[in-house]
This record gives structure tokens, C-alpha cells and sequence, in this order.
């Protein structure tokens, strides 16, 4: 649960807005040999500044309009997933600002950090209560959030013992049931079954429905273009392209060389 | 089957415009949740999860019991070196495990602060606190001892809860200090390990107080440590004996480890929060 509404009251959102994006850029610094130990320190101290900015965000702004469903596409390692941290407060940008009216839920690398020496029901109270459960408010979505996940059988086995499929579905299954206005989804279409994979576009329609403002990363570009209205495309971190789902899928599709033909396989 | 449309209502309201009261209820909350969680994990393998917290501790307690009370005599021990070691032990057990467990737990929490934001403060929290929750039953062996020993309790042991506050917020400080640091330098782990054993052995645990030389007895009171755990003996033990109180307003010197903690907690405090926003992208 993030709620950031007006971060400074400079330039306040227009109420139609629930995420605003101004110029953010994010950079992680690598070391060229990364020094973790003393030893290292010490034996070749004059090496210690040669750091490679690696920048992961430039100079990245938009505005997303309340209730909108809004996904970003791009190749792996375009900035996709840094994108959404910094969105959802978990990186703080070098420079820029985001900012956010309504509460967030993230769903981000297909997790809301589950430890896996716990139950799945402790993992819930954990993750839940993180993202804003109150005790009473658990207690009552706790058989929701089992069921929408179809995992009933196995809420008190260790999560070591899911599969990856199991976890991605409890995972996604809390992350939509904790009070959101903004809903941050990280390729939850890519795994899980095709049945569950309905399952969730069938969520993105009830989100838009209730107003909900949905914004969805994916590699796959279908994904993007059937559920959401608009979509930017990044390439290196920058924005390449920005508009209407359609357009920038398409646009993204022929930059890489992806015929047509191709467009209706991911189906 | 549940159907979608039991499972997506109207969230339930949730104030935005959060207060402090708020936000101090949710980060209690989250810290009780993740000390409960930690708890669970810990024990969540073993067979005999309680005995062994207690049983370590006391196995310690008993070998050097062995060593220092049977081999070598000290001099001038009191007349009850079992339970003021025992007192020291289960001090320093409580100490290095919950230093080191504070230390850590930045650095083990790192697939969860990539996932989700929250007050990151409540990790070191709940590591602390697991820490002095898994005391509680050395205090316990404490207990019985004291009642072996033929001690009867006295209004003044009261005075015990301020010293195990002291001693938390000191764990507190250094763990910060030390998890902080170690997210950057892994090192810091061999260090402290290290420093364990040294600190062990410069606080008057397993010999009395006064076989350190006068001089340097000041210098060792400086150690929070020391004198936590020395003012719990004396209060405990020596009753005639006079603790940080009443010897404040004798010797101001007295009061300098409690300085030493406040300026732990702060410099730990405010590191924390300077690295807080990079832990992330760090760990």
C-alpha cells in the first residue's frame, strides 16, 4: 500500500490523474570489479571510483488518467520492471518524480515476497498485512484470497513445496485483494495456466469496471494491445513510444522485425 | 470455484490522510507479524526448537561454570559466582544473538523490500525483538536459580526492567550500525564475529570485576554491556552494592555508557534512514 498523493505541492495532479511520471531517471551504479571485501579496499584503493552508471530510466515522463489500463512493453532489460519499482516507492529515482494519487498495490517479478520456509497462510498474513490488511480485514479475504488462488488444499503446506505456478497465483491473488485504486502487474499473463490466465483478464475488466487504474508490463505485446487503452514502449530506459495500445504494439512489433503474422500466435 | 464476483469487492476504506497514531498502530502491527513469523522459522525445523534456546545457552553457562568455578579459582569471587555467571551468560547470549540477528536481517529480507514498499524500519525491529522474545526463556533459567540460590526478590529488582531496556536499545543501535554497513561490505559479518569474541572476553563475565587492575575499570564501564550487566548482579546479588542511579550523583562517569547507548541508537538511526532508500537495489 503506497500512498503518496502530492509529494510536493508544487505542481498538484489534476484529480484525473493517478499517476504522474516527470522526467525520472534512474542509473545503478556498478562497480567494474565489485568490491564487497575489506581486502579489496585495501589492496587497490585507487581504483575505487571507477563505477559504470548503468542508466536503466531516462528522463521517463506520463500521465496516467484515473481508471485507465495502461501497459509498457519492451525487451528485456529495457527498463520495464525498474519502471514499476520506482513507481511503487521500492527505488527512489536520481532525478524526476513520481507521483501518486489513490493507493498502490504492486505485483512485481511475479511476487509480493513470499519466504519459502513458511505456509502459504503465514506468507499471507505476511504480505497482507505489508500491503495494508488490517487483522480483521485479513480474517475476512483470507478464504478469498485462498480460493481465488484454487489453493485450498494446500494452505498449509511451506511454500518450497508450491510450484511456481502455485506461488505466482497466491502471489497475484493477495496483491488484488488488499484495498487499491492503482494495480502494478508485472507479467503475471506470462505463467500460470491458460485457465488462470483468464482468470486474471477476467480481474482487468472488473478493475476497470469498479474505476481501478491498472497498469500492466508485459513481454508479451498481445497482452498489451487486447487489455489496455494506452502503452508506452522503452527502449534503453527511454520512451520510444507512447499512445494507444494498438499503435505502439504494432509499432514495437515492426521494429523488431515481427511480422504480422505473428501478431495473433501469443493468442 | 470461487466466482470473481465475491472476490472483488469495493476495497475496504482505508484513510488516506494516515496520522501519526496511524502509522504508529500499522508499523506495531507489522513489527508483531514479522517477530511472530520469525519466530516461526526459527523453531519451524527442529525437533526440540525451545529446549535448544535455553539449552545453549546453559551448556555454555555449564562448561565455563566447569572451567573458570572448578579449575581455576579466582581469588575473589563472591558467594554466588554460579548464578552472577548465569547472569552473565544469559546476558551475552541475549547481546551477540541479538546484535547479530538485527545485523542480518537487512541483508535475508532482500527478496521482500524488492517487492514491496513499507517502513523498512520494521525488519531491525522484529529481529530485535525476536532476540528478546527467545530471552525471555533465559530469564526463565535466571528465575530458578535465583529461587535455588535462596534469594528472596525485592522491590528494587524493578530497577532490572530499565537495565533490559537499556540493554535492548543498545542492541538495537549496534545492529543498526552494523546491518547499515553491512549491506554495502560483506565483511562486516567476519568482523563482528570476531569482535564477539574479544567483547566477550573484555567484559567481566566469567571473572569478577575485580580482578580487572582499578584503573582499567573505569575504561570497561564504558561498555554498556558491562554495565548493564554489572548493575544487574549487584541488584540482584549484592543488594548493598549501589547501581547507575544512585551512583550518578556520586560519579558522574557513571553515566557515560548510557551516553555511549544514546549515541549507538543515533548514529544507527540516522544511518539507517540516510541508506534506507538504496537497501533495494544493495542487498
Amino acid at each position: 500500500m503506497v500512498s503518496r498523493a502530492s509529494l510536493n505541492g508544487e505542481r498538484p495532479l489534476s484529480p484525473e490523474v493517478a499517476i504522474e511520471a516527470r522526467g525520472i531517471s534512474k542509473a545503478f551504479r556498478i562497480p567494474h570489479e565489485r568490491r564487497d571485501t575489506v581486502r579489496e579496499h585495501f589492496l587497490h584503493p585507487m581504483k575505487r571510483t571507477s563505477y559504470e552508471a548503468n542508466e536503466v530510466l531516462r528522463d521517463i515522463s506520463f500521465s496516467i488518467k484515473k481508471g485507465e489500463r495502461f501497459g509498457v512493453v519492451g525487451r528485456n532489460g529495457s527498463g520495464k520492471t525498474t519502471l514499476l519499482k520506482t513507481i511503487a516507492g521500492i527505488y527512489r529515482a536520481d532525478a524526476g518524480e513520481v507521483i501518486i494519487d489513490g493507493m498502490l498495490s504492486p505485483f512485481i517479478e511475479l511476487g509480493v515476497g513470499f519466504n519459502m520456509e513458511l505456509t502459504a497462510r503465514d506468507n499471507i498474513i505476511i504480505s497482507g498485512t505489508l500491503l495494508g490488511l488490517s487483522k480483521s480485514d485479513l480474517e475476512e479475504r483470507f478464504d478469498e484470497i485462498i480460493a481465488f488462488a484454487e489453493l485450498e488444499r494446500f494452505v498449509d503446506q511451506r511454500l518450497k513445496n508450491y510450484s511456481s505456478g502455485m506461488q505466482v497465483r497466491l502471489a497475484y491473488s493477495v496483491a488484488i485483494q488488499v484495498p487499491f485504486d492503482i494495480l502494478l502487474v508485472d507479467e503475471v499473463l506470462a505463467v500460470g495456466d491458460a485457465k488462470f490466465q483468464q482468470k486474471c483478464a477476467g480481474t482487468f475488466d472488473e478493475f476497470q469496471e469498479a474505476g481501478k487504474t491498472l497498469i500492466l508490463v508485459s513481454h508479451s505485446p498481445i497482452a498489451v494491445r487486447d487489455y489496455c487503452d494506452r502503452a508506452i514502449l522503452l527502449e534503453d530506459g527511454a520512451i520510444a513510444s507512447i499512445g494507444p495500445a494498438d499503435e505502439v504494439v504494432d509499432f514495437y512489433l515492426e521494429r523488431e522485425g515481427i511480422g504480422p503474422q505473428f501478431k495473433d500466435l501469443n493468442r | 470455484m470461487a466466482s470473481l464476483e465475491t472476490d472483488l469487492r469495493e476495497p475496504i476504506p482505508v484513510n488516506r490522510d494516515v496520522g501519526r497514531m496511524a502509522q504508529f498502530r500499522r508499523i506495531r502491527r507489522l513489527v508483531a507479524v514479522l517477530t511472530a513469523m520469525d519466530i516461526k522459522i526459527k523453531y519451524g525445523d527442529s525437533a526440540l526448537g525451545y529446549v535448544w534456546t535455553i539449552g545453549k545457552p546453559m551448556a555454555l553457562f555449564s562448561i565455563l561454570y566447569v572451567v573458570f568455578g572448578k579449575l581455576v579459582r579466582f581469588a575473589n569471587v563472591g558467594p554466588h559466582y554460579a548464578l552472577s555467571l548465569l547472569i552473565g551468560v544469559m546476558l551475552w547470549t541475549y547481546f551477540a544473538d541479538g546484535v547479530t540477528r538485527t545485523m542480518n536481517s537487512l541483508v535475508t529480507s532482500g527478496n521482500l523490500m524488492r517487492k514491496l514498499p513499507f517502513p523498512r524500519l520494521v525488519i531491525p525491529l522484529a529481529a530485535s525483538l525476536t532476540a528478546f522474545v527467545t530471552f525471555g526463556l533465559g530469564l526463565l533459567a535466571i528465575a530458578i536459580f535465583i529461587a535455588t540460590n535462596g534469594l528472596v526478590p525485592r522491590l528494587d529488582w524493578l530497577l532490572l526492567i530499565l537495565e533490559l531496556v537499556e540493554l535492548y536499545l543498545f542492541i538495537l543501535g549496534l545492529g543498526l550500525v552494523l546491518g547499515v554497513m553491512y549491506v554495502r561490505l560483506r565483511d562486516v559479518a567476519q568482523v563482528w564475529e570476531l569482535a564477539m569474541q574479544l567483547l566477550f572476553f573484555l567484559a567481566p563475565i566469567v571473572y569478577p570485576f575485580t580482578q580487572a587492575p582499578a584503573r582499567w575499570r573505569q575504561v570497561m564501564l564504558l561498555n554498556p554491556f558491562t554495565q548493564i550487566m554489572q548493575d544487574s548482579r549487584s541488584l540482584i546479588i549484592y543488594p548493598d552494592h549501589n547501581v547507575i542511579a544512585a551512583h550518578a550523583s556520586i560519579s558522574p562517569l557513571r553515566v557515560l555508557p548510557l551516553l555511549v547507548v544514546a549515541f549507538t541508537l543515533g548514529l544507527g538511526i540516522y544511518l539507517f534512514k540516510r541508506e534506507e532508500p538504496w537497501f533495494p537495489e544493495r542487498v
